[in-house]
This record gives C-alpha cells, structure tokens and sequence, in this order.
C-alpha cells in the first residue's frame, strides 16, 4: 500500500528544482495545496528503521531543500495513509504553517551546549550541638545543608548563562533555552540567526569560549529550524519533557566508532 | 571510549547525536497515520554519557557544518 513520508513544509511556488532521492530510494516531492505544500515521498505504511542511516537520509532530505528555501521540518518516521490526507492537514492549518515559514525564512538555527563543573560544597561536618540533639537533628542538618548547596549551584549557573547567551543574543533573532538539562549539562540552546550573520554568531560564540576558559563549548549548525516551530501544534507533542530526552541521548547505533 | 578518539570521529558522533535530537524530538509533530512513538525512541536511547564524553575528548569543540 502506497503511504506517504513527509519531511518537511514549504510555500509554494516554486517547484522543485531538482530530484531528490528520499527514504527507501523514493523520489522527493511536493504535494501543493494552495501557497503552501508538503516535501513527501512515496512510502509503505509502516515507520522506517529508527537507524543512522535513515535518520541521516530524513536530515539529508530537510538540508537540501532549506538550501534553496525556507522549510519547517517534520519528525522522523511522520506517515499519512493517502495524499488526500496531506492535503487536508494542509488545508486545515495553511495559516500557522504560513506564518511560521514567515518567521524562519533567511534564517538557520545554531546550537549550543555548555558543560560545567560546579563547585563541589565543602564536607562540614555539624557541630557537637546538633550531633548531640541526636540523630533526626543531624539528619536534617544534611538535608539543609544539601539544598542550600543546590540553591547556591543554580544561582551560579544562571547568572552564567545570563552572562553567556547576552551577547549571542543580539545576533540572533529567537532563542529557546534549556538551562541544567542535566548535572554536567549547564545550558543547551538553539538561537534562530539570520543566514548572513551566522560567520558573526560563530565569531561572536567564539569570543564568549575565551571569556569563560572553565566551561566546555559545544557550537553546531546550521541547522534546519527544528526547535522554532511553535505555533505549527495541532495536535499535543508527543515529545520527550526536555531534560529527560537529554538525560537520554541516542547511544546503541552509533557505538562502533 | 577512548580518551585519545579521533576528533573527526567524536565530530562526527556528536553531528549524529544533534541531529537525532533535533529529527526525533522537535520539528512539527503531525498525528499521522504512524508517528513515532515514545517508545520506539526509547528504545535507542541510552544514555548522555556519549555525549559528554564525544564533548570532552573532541579538540575543536566549535563543530561546524557547511552546506
């Protein structure tokens, strides 16, 4: 049975300027439904092999046609039964998908980790007093002591992130912020920057590497506009809560380096 | 993994690892006929450790893709 894959949305026109082979060998193309349409290609109804090479095919497929035109990307593994069916998701949210190419159009997203090392709390252990109220009084003494260490991390790490993302913000044009998505993590960021500034954000990140010798800089992109879709919801995400989809990234298909 | 990996390898990991955050949990959600599923992911994921440590070993960390 004939399904379709889709990978992304655009406006429409133009055509396709040239051939694109999708998941499975498919031929990439675009099913227009007024001024806006979906990148596609033909599939069978069942989701594709959650690998490496499928998910880089899917990746693949987004970049080359961002190259030549604004594209919100879908999720790996989105199938719809018919083409009947794509036109109608397109034809009942035309408008937030219209407003949303408006939004990333010229534009890539760059992505930012940060790993940090706070500073471990210094073992003190309670005075003779709380030792000698017993061992409920020691016991809160810890649990305390343990939430004003963790209070005092945070505020560290958020004044740092303040001092971090200030001056990449004002070469970008959005931003969507992760603080402490995990112990080592300090920040993961994705900065929605115009195409022509991205040299200036590299530069400019580069700068903010300098500033902050102790933290550890993960720089990537460009990327297509995944973390600034919102808006395009129709339906609830039935997405990973952020910190636990970083507390678990992907490791079994790529462990034979 | 090794301390000493080759920073094209730890590069190329953590362009994977990106993009599989990116392609499996953002981008527009469409309720299609099969989407993935929450447990499909789950399946792969594994755990942060890859990352940091591709993080730490890489010698530029300042990864950049040109297309």
């Amino acid at each position: 049975m004939q399904a379709v894959y889709l990978y992304g949305i655009v406006g429409f026109p133009p055509e396709f300027p040239c051939r694109i082979q999708g998941l499975g060998g498919n031929p990439v193309r675009l099913l227009p439904q007024g001024d806006v349409a979906a990148v596609v290609s033909p599939s069978p109804l069942s989701p594709w092999p959650l690998d490496e090479a499928h998910v880089t095919l899917h990746e693949t497929v987004v970049e080359d046609v961002m190259g030549n035109r604004p594209i919100l990307p879908v999720r790996f593994n989105t199938l719809l039964g018919t083409a009947e069916a794509v036109i109608a998701l397109l034809t009942q949210r035309a408008q937030v998908f219209r407003s949303a190419l408006e939004r990333v159009a010229g534009k890539v997203e760059m992505g930012l980790r940060i790993l940090w090392q706070p500073a471990a709390e210094p073992e003190v252990s309670p005075d003779q007093e709380i030792q000698e109220r017993g061992p409920g009084a020691e016991y809160l003494y810890w649990r305390l002591k343990e939430e004003r260490g963790r209070s005092r991390v945070r505020a560290e790490g958020e004044r740092l992130i303040h001092a971090l993302q200030a001056p990449l913000l004002s070469l970008a044009v959005e931003r969507c912020l992760h603080p402490f998505p995990t112990e080592r993590l300090l920040l993961t960021a994705a900065f929605l920057v115009d195409r022509e500034r991205v040299d200036a954000f590299r530069k400019r990140a580069a700068k903010v590497r300098e500033d902050f010798p102790h933290l550890r800089f993960l720089l990537t992109g460009p990327w297509p506009p995944y973390h600034f879709v919102h808006g395009t919801e129709g339906f609830p995400a039935p997405s990973l809560p952020a910190d636990r989809a970083l507390a678990s990234l992907p490791l079994r298909p790529w462990n034979r380096g | 993994m090794p301390a000493d990996l080759d920073p094209g390898v730890a590069e190329h990991r953590i362009t994977l690892l990106e993009t599989l955050d990116r392609v499996l949990n953002r981008g527009v959600v469409i309720a299609g006929d099969v989407t993935l599923s929450v447990a499909d992911v789950d399946l792969i994921f594994v755990g942060l450790r890859l990352l940091l440590s591709s993080v730490e070993t890489a010698r530029d960390l300042r990864t950049g893709r040109d297309f």
